[in-house]
């Protein structure tokens, strides 16, 4: 019975790859072929779900443990490939491959006779097979695979539609944000096979989970449990790290919803989650979880109700409730936080589906009720003074300035240290072999640079487009 | 303990290559030139498979079974696996160029780099090492080979710059060997530990590390890559450089040569080695010529096996020499990819605008964003084992170094996927709408690449076998300042 989890992750990569690499080789499948490999793949998936939940309560198990071996083994170190479900991560596999499902059935006619057709459902797919593998890994090093299989295929997605180029510019965006904090990850683990020895669950916990207490403790769980905490503010889009969720919204709505509504930006949740144990070894962590959350779910709400557009307005509603969320596992509270996650996934995936057709559904309402829907507007901001209520609006409007100030503080700087090895690079280069570039084109980067030290903004903005960032 | 191969597969491919060689040269057509060097490479590979296979059955120490007059080649798990990769190699890029740039004589340079790189690999001794590094140059030396015009497209300081590490490692190797008592045999012997610290072994340990500085392009000699990769042929550079000599020079010379001043002298190189990662991957940001970018994501990337070698711990030690099969392999599909779009504009595409060319050739997209994110150690690649290596190895060493690859690797991945938005995404001009998606041909190796990058991600055991072998092997060298990996998950 255990081996049906490998069934359940391994089908949509299955899928994935045969469209994938089939299409390289010059095979085309129809829109048709590709739809039924893709619901007939998450239909026996949710099949074998429901048969291993069912083994699960008839027995009384708690988690399903799948040992495939090693991935690869020198002599000393091993990289082992277990799956594991267990009371955590069952919930979010069974919500995974519904939803997964329903997004694909409801993609058939959204991206009907779009010439990226074939390319959306390989990376849904992909998508599929990366949240699955997340989901159900045994151990923090096979996490990162699904993580960074999700980080990418949420990216590709936002540049859907390739041939504009503010698509493309976000997906860069995101992507950089992305990466910035999945070296949280990646040296979160590298850290822990330093303090502990080891990545696996079963290893690093005394229990199974919700029980487990963390092995690790002191300052290598702190140390460690700041570096997850990094990685998950990325990926669920916490303060100050949300300003790639507006620019997230450039893709395709079904693909906005399952990302960003429902399970990619529950994943940072889902990791601080399964490092619980961890962080409730260390008082800071702990705290900085909560005081994050706090100040993100106070962000999402504020910025949320000033957005202009269903899409951002229902994106930040989701990031006010993850912040939430980060507070319940910050105090401890993993089964109201668990629940949480569930529920509203499934909510936010309903309403961002629905967002095309949301002033469509106001009108219907509004007929059905006969032309007298009831007042909106009365919320508790009206209680503050009118002066501190406009000032907070302009602050909503502008996203609280993380943009902005993630721009001056690390993109700038980061821009600028290129810009001056790029002359120190030249020189060298001039020196030695002579001009490298065309005399505009140098002159050009020596102004810009030269606009960055007065901070300029128009200067900076300029360089940043130059940079795609 | 020495054994023997079956069959003289390498001289046999050896001599393969260079007969191949001198008849391409003599071809009047190129197209007849290029069907005999992708024949002379496709046995090559072979044959150089099945060194690698007898080696991975068992074999330590092997020679060929020739008198012993004739034994120059020494195959172990350090070069079982570099030897069929390049002739592979070759063989991919001899398909994959652009028909207006191969001439006989473009063939017969390939070759001929290749045979000089086979050699150096397969050397059983310090002589022959030196030969085919200084063989490996000569075809960019000689302007009848890779020049399209009269001039000869390296540029004359990156000559000069190569040349030079060719006169330090012939230095190095001397004075290895004026130092080293005992007959000729003895004195040239590669394996041979030359204990302790006198000036002559210093001086050749310096000769040496600044030869690999020079060929590996580490900052500041990354300065006579990127002209190079701007303005010459970039096919046959990028072969140059995936040769990774100066590594393999690390490995096979001076760790097990030279084992008590590696051990105190390394760790200069190692960090030097950092220092140009970090340094390009800054640099790369702000790059917008296709060309430099990518010289400057090889050079990154590749510094991190300079890193590894030096990290004293058999994880990044082995991570490193997989690393190095990865940066092969997904640097040259960048390179292929972007001549093909060359060949096809007729001219080096001006990227600081969206060229949005995945809208005529989206299998050629799909084939740089793949070889580019497997070279930044995507999931599922072998990039991605090499990276997990490379960083659990590093950290149980040096934690500073640790902490600094997965940034490097961060902005690199930004930089391919910022190169690849540039190249095919955004709105599509006519000509990018117009242009020919991969050509069969193209097609089949680049899936032939993808394949091995895949294939290598979901079983990295049978690519990492070797490395770990060798990493056994290299780690002495390092004496007692060694390592063993703490963690056994």
């Amino acid at each position: 019975m255990e081996k049906i989890s490998a069934l359940i992750v391994f089908l949509p990569g299955l899928v994935a790859a045969t469209l994938g690499l089939g299409w390289l080789l010059g095979w085309k499948p129809g829109e048709r072929t590709v739809a039924r490999m893709t619901s007939s793949c998450y239909l026996l998936a949710g099949v074998a779900v429901v048969a291993l939940l069912g083994w699960m309560l008839q027995t009384g198990q708690h988690e399903v443990r799948l040992s495939l071996g090693y991935w690869f083994e020198l002599e000393e170190y091993r990289f082992p490939l277990v799956l594991l479900i267990d009371r955590l991560s069952m919930p979010l596999v069974a919500l995974s491959v519904l939803l997964v499902g329903v997004i694909g059935a409801f993609s058939v006619s959204y991206v009907h006779r779009d010439e990226g057709f074939l390319r959306f459902f390989v990376l849904l797919n992909l998508f599929g097979f990366g949240i699955l593998l997340l989901f159900t890994a045994g151990s923090f090093d096979l996490m990162i695979a699904g993580w960074e299989l999700v980080g990418l295929t949420s990216v590709l997605l936002i540049g859907f539609f390739q041939f504009r180029n503010d698509p493309v510019r976000s997906a860069l965006r995101v992507f950089l944000t992305y990466r910035i904090c999945d070296i949280g990850l990646l040296t979160g683990v590298a850290m822990l096979h330093h303090f502990a020895g080891t990545g696996s669950f079963d290893q690093l916990f005394t229990g199974p989970w919700p029980n487990g207490i963390s092995l690790l403790t002191g300052t290598g769980a702190m140390i460690v449990g700041a570096l997850f905490l990094l990685a998950a503010m990325g990926k669920a889009a916490q303060v100050p790290f949300s300003g790639w969720l507006p620019r997230a919204m450039e893709g395709p709505t079904p693909s906005s919803a399952i990302f960003y509504g429902a399970l990619s930006v529950h994943a940072g949740a889902y990791l601080l989650l399964r490092a619980q144990p961890l962080i409730a070894s260390s008082l800071v962590v702990s705290a900085a979880v909560v005081t994050i959350g706090i100040v993100t779910a106070i962000h999402g709400t504020m910025v949320g109700r000033a957005c202009a557009d269903a899409k951002t307005a229902i994106g930040y509603a989701a990031m006010s409730q993850l912040g939430i969320i980060f507070v319940e596992i910050g105090l401890g509270l993993k089964w109201i936080a668990l629940t949480h996650i569930t529920g509203h996934a499934v909510v936010r995936t309903l309403q961002f589906l629905r967002a095309p057709s949301m002033l469509h559904d106001h009108h219907r309402l509004h007929a059905a009720a006969g032309g007298h829907l009831g007042e909106t507007g009365a919320h508790f901001e009206m209680l503050l003074p009118a002066s501190l209520r406009v000032w907070l609006y302009r602050l909503a409007i502008e996203r609280g300035h993380h943009d902005t100030m993630l721009d001056r503080c690390i993109v700038a700087p980061v821009i600028r240290l290129a810009g001056q090895m790029e002359m120190i690079e030249e020189r060298l280069a001039n020196s030695i072999i002579g001009p490298a570039r065309p005399e505009h084109e140098r002159l050009a980067i020596r102004n810009g640079l030269r606009s960055i030290g007065k901070s300029g903004r128009v200067a900076l903005g300029h360089k940043l487009e130059n940079a795609d960032v | 303990m020495s054994e023997t191969l079956i069959l003289p597969w390498v001289s046999l491919s050896v001599l393969t290559l260079t007969t191949a060689a001198i008849w391409s040269w003599r071809q009047q057509t190129a197209e007849s030139a290029r069907r005999g060097g992708t024949i002379a490479l496709g046995l090559a590979t072979i044959l150089l498979i099945a060194v690698g296979a007898e080696t991975a059955f068992g074999g330590h120490s092997l020679h060929e079974p020739l008198p012993v007059a004739l034994r120059w080649v020494l195959i172990d798990a350090l070069n079982a696996t570099p030897l069929p990769l390049y002739a592979a190699l070759a063989l991919g890029l001899m398909i994959l160029a652009p028909r207006r740039k191969v001439t006989p004589q473009w063939v017969s340079g390939i070759l001929l780099l290749t045979v000089a790189t086979i050699v150096a690999y397969a050397a059983g001794n310090l002589a022959i090492f030196a030969l085919g590094w200084v063989i490996s140059l000569v075809p960019f030396f000689e302007r009848r080979f890779f020049a399209i015009t009269d001039q000869n497209p390296m540029p004359l300081p990156a000559r000069i710059v190569l040349a030079f590490s060719a006169v330090l490692v012939i230095a190095g190797v001397a004075m290895i060997a004026l130092e080293t008592p005992g007959d000729l045999t003895t004195k040239l012997s590669i394996g041979l530990p030359r204990t302790g610290l006198s000036t002559m072994l210093f001086q050749a340990f310096g000769c040496l590390m600044a030869a690999v500085f020079l060929r590996k392009g580490l900052v500041p000699a990354h300065t006579w890559v990127l002209p190079s990769f701007e303005r010459g042929p970039l096919i046959p550079l990028t072969l140059l450089f995936n040769g990774h000599l100066g590594a393999f020079l690390i490995a096979r010379i001076t760790l097990p040569a030279l084992p008590d001043i590696s051990s105190q002298a390394l760790p200069l190189l190692g960090n030097l080695g950092l220092l140009t990662a970090a340094f390009t991957a800054v640099l790369a940001i702000v790059e917008r010529q296709p060309r430099r970018l990518l010289a400057l994501l090889a050079i990154s990337q590749a510094s991190f096996l300079v890193v590894g070698l030096e990290s004293r711990n058999p994880d990044a030690i082995a991570g490193a020499l997989v690393h190095w099969q990865v940066v092969a392999i997904a640097s040259s599909m960048l390179t292929a990819v972007y001549a093909a779009i060359e060949a096809r504009l007729g001219a080096a595409p001006d990227a600081r605008q969206h060229l949005g060319l995945a809208s005529g050739a989206p299998r050629l997209a799909v084939f740089f964003a793949a070889g580019g994110l497997a070279l930044v150690g995507l999931p599922l690649t072998l990039g991605f084992c090499a990276e997990d290596l490379l960083l659990h190895g590093t950290m149980e060493t040096h934690p500073q170094i640790g902490i600094i690859l997965p940034i490097v690797t961060a902005l690199n991945a930004f930089n391919v996927l910022r190169l690849f938005a540039r190249l095919f995404l955004g709105k599509p001009s006519q000509s990018a709408i117009e242009i020919r998606d991969a050509l069969p041909r193209e097609r089949w190796v680049l899936t032939a690449a993808l394949l091995f990058l895949l294939i290598g991600g979901l079983r990295p055991a049978y690519f990492v076998h070797l490395p770990a072998k060798a990493a056994e092997m290299i780690r002495p060298g390092f004496g007692a300042g060694a390592t063993s990996s703490r963690s056994v998950k």
